[in-house]
């Protein structure tokens, strides 16, 4: 085990086929996963509860992955959001990463970058806070 | 030639000769009638003369027989030699259009009268009667048989110019008939003119503007055959041509204002793909880890999610390609509410998050449409409300009946709305106003041609800084 086990990750992802097999996928590797289908649902459990870990989708109704990033960034600056998207353009990227987000991965995706990228998003947190803190 | 397949000009030209030889006959018809009454007149003069002459004579001869004397007799034969002269001249002057009948016993009478006459003149000498010569009886004889003649002469005269007068009579008559007949033929020749430059010129004239008329409210029909072989049947194949060639152009038009549009439409719809193959790749890879595990009730559940994603996929592909295809104008029985799903999910990618999108029709509702060419409309006005929203918004589509052979579609967005000046603008072509578009300026020009070509309206409303609203009303079909 590397010591991430049951760290809290929250999938925000309006497809739910695709949002079903990221919980699936990342339960499997250990982790405490909580799935939700848009932005507002999102931001609202960011309210309630902390997560070392944000993939998101970016384009979704009510609000969207720009919009949970924002809020992320706001409530808590330290856990990590990863956008996926399918409307990956070179534009929307630059912009993610310069409002903080950890990666920009375009759909579709290989499940071993999501596994990849994750794992390296949570030690960065770790890095960041300097402690084990969930 | 046949008149019928003369050229206008001819036929024009025709029609002139025409009137100008009816007129020239009649003309000449008339002086010639005019004339002949003028002789009559001076005939009637003349016979009227002669009558008198005679009457004179007979006077003479009256006084002759009651006193005997020389000078009456001489004064009777001057008077019947002067008739004599005048008959001459009256047949030598007028001799075609005098009235003469028993002309040569008429003569013969004339000339027995002064040969009896001039056997009593024998009789005198040194002016007194030699009686001796002439018994009495003989001289009452004479006398009768002179009297006789005399009276003969002066009823055929008589006679003569009561016919001639009968004839002058009758000649006038006929004059007034002539006038009526005519007046009569003018009228019938002027309206077969007026007939023949309704039907020849008129009509196909009408039939033309007509057509131009259709033309400009987007109506590509042809002017319907024209055969009268001359300037109009070819006039009236040009506009036909030209007509085919407008229709052409028109298609090509919408055509390309659609091609700018589906520009916009696929890189949204390419990105949308990514979703179904996102949900594809991530369920099979996911498969291929667990196929050992043999959980095969999740396996299939995953499986025949898999397949619902690939159809997913292969009908945005197909709305797409659909929607591209080059058709022609063709109406058909469509479900509107279908119709318009279809064209929402074609702009979904476009749709920023904080739109909302309500749409309000019928799921009943089917009408007699071009589905794709009404298609193209739809998601040119959804296209331009997500453009003046800027991102946030309601979007509302709605569509119902409005009677039985009409129903109508509303497109509304909440956005910055057109200025006033702007209104009167926004359907012709090439008037943009977007600054970030990539549209051709010919959206909404397009669509008012679609809109009309289905004999349709289309209407705008817009307040700014409140919104637009888009009203078409178009008919339910089997219209012409």
């Amino acid at each position: 085990m590397n010591g991430l086990e049951n760290k809290k990750i929250l999938v925000v992802e309006d497809e739910e086929l695709s949002r079903v097999n990221l919980e699936r996928t990342l339960r499997k590797e250990g982790y405490e996963v909580i799935g939700v289908e848009n932005g507002l649902k999102a931001i609202e459990l960011l309210k309630k509860e902390k997560f070392d870990v944000i993939l998101t989708d970016l384009k979704m109704e009510l609000a969207d992955g720009m919009k949970v990033l924002e809020v992320t960034k706001e409530l808590q600056p330290e856990t990590q959001v990863i956008i996926i998207t399918g409307y990956a353009t070179v534009e929307s990227a630059v912009k993610a990463m310069k409002q903080g987000a950890y990666y920009y991965i375009a759909k579709p995706f290989r499940l071993d970058v999501i596994r990849e990228i994750v794992k390296e998003a949570l030690l960065r947190k770790i890095v960041m806070t300097g402690s084990h803190a969930s | 030639m046949n008149f019928f397949r003369m050229s206008i000009r001819h036929k024009i030209i025709m029609a002139f000769l025409l009137f100008i030889a009816a007129g020239t006959f009649l003309w000449a018809l008339f002086y010639y009638r005019q004339y002949t009454l003028q002789k009559k007149i001076c005939l009637l003069e003349a016979k009227s003369d002669l009558l008198n002459t005679i009457l004179e004579a007979r006077r003479y001869e009256k006084n002759f027989f009651l006193y005997k004397k020389e000078e009456d007799l001489k004064e009777t034969i001057i008077y019947i030699d002067s008739a004599y002269d005048q008959l001459e001249t009256i047949l030598h002057k007028y001799g075609r259009y005098a009235y003469a009948k028993d002309l040569d016993s008429f003569k013969k009478k004339l000339s027995q009268y002064r040969t009896e006459l001039s056997g009593l003149m024998s009789l005198y000498k040194n002016g007194r009667l030699n009686i001796k010569r002439l018994s009495r009886i003989d001289l009452d004889a004479k006398q009768a048989l002179i009297r006789d003649l005399g009276r003969n002469i002066t009823a055929h005269v008589e006679e003569m110019l009561n016919n001639e007068k009968i004839i002058t009579e009758r000649l006038l008559e006929t004059m007034s008939n002539y006038h009526l007949i005519a007046l009569v033929g003018i009228i019938l020749i002027s309206t077969i003119f007026v007939i023949f430059l309704m039907t020849s010129v008129l009509r196909p004239l009408k039939l033309i503007e007509d057509a131009i008329h259709k033309i400009r409210v987007g109506d590509y029909q042809h002017i319907p055959h024209i055969k009268t072989g001359d300037e109009f049947e070819s006039l009236a194949l040009s506009v036909n041509k030209m007509i085919k060639e407008l229709d052409k152009r028109n298609q090509q038009l919408i055509q390309t204002e659609k091609m700018a549009s589906l520009g916009t439409l696929t890189a949204g719809v390419a990105h949308e793909l990514n979703n179904p193959l996102n949900n594809i790749y991530t369920s099979l890879q996911i498969l291929l880890e667990e196929l050992e595990e043999g959980d095969l009730e999740y396996q299939r559940s995953l499986l025949t999610e898999t397949e619902r994603q690939v159809e997913r996929a292969r009908d945005i592909i197909k709305a797409l390609l659909e929607f591209s295809r080059e058709r022609i104008f063709e109406l058909k029985e469509t479900n509107l509410s279908k119709l318009i799903s279809k064209s929402i999910s074609l702009i979904k990618p476009e749709i920023p998050p904080e739109v909302k999108v309500t749409v309000n029709v019928p799921e009943d509702l089917v009408v007699k449409i071009d589905a794709n060419k009404i298609q193209q409309v739809l998601i040119n006005l959804l296209m331009n409300a997500i453009l003046a929203m800027n991102g946030k918004g309601v979007l509302s589509i709605e569509a119902d009946s409005i009677d039985e052979n009409r129903f109508f579609i509303k497109v509304s967005d909440t956005g910055i709305g057109i200025p006033k000046e702007n209104l009167s603008k926004i359907f012709d072509p090439f008037f943009t106003t977007w600054e970030r578009s990539t549209g051709s300026g010919l959206g909404l020009s397009v669509s008012k041609d679609i809109i009309q070509k289905h004999g349709g309206t289309i209407e705008v409303e817009s307040k700014t800084g409140k919104g637009t609203t888009f009203t078409i009303i178009l008919p339910k079909g089997d219209w012409k």
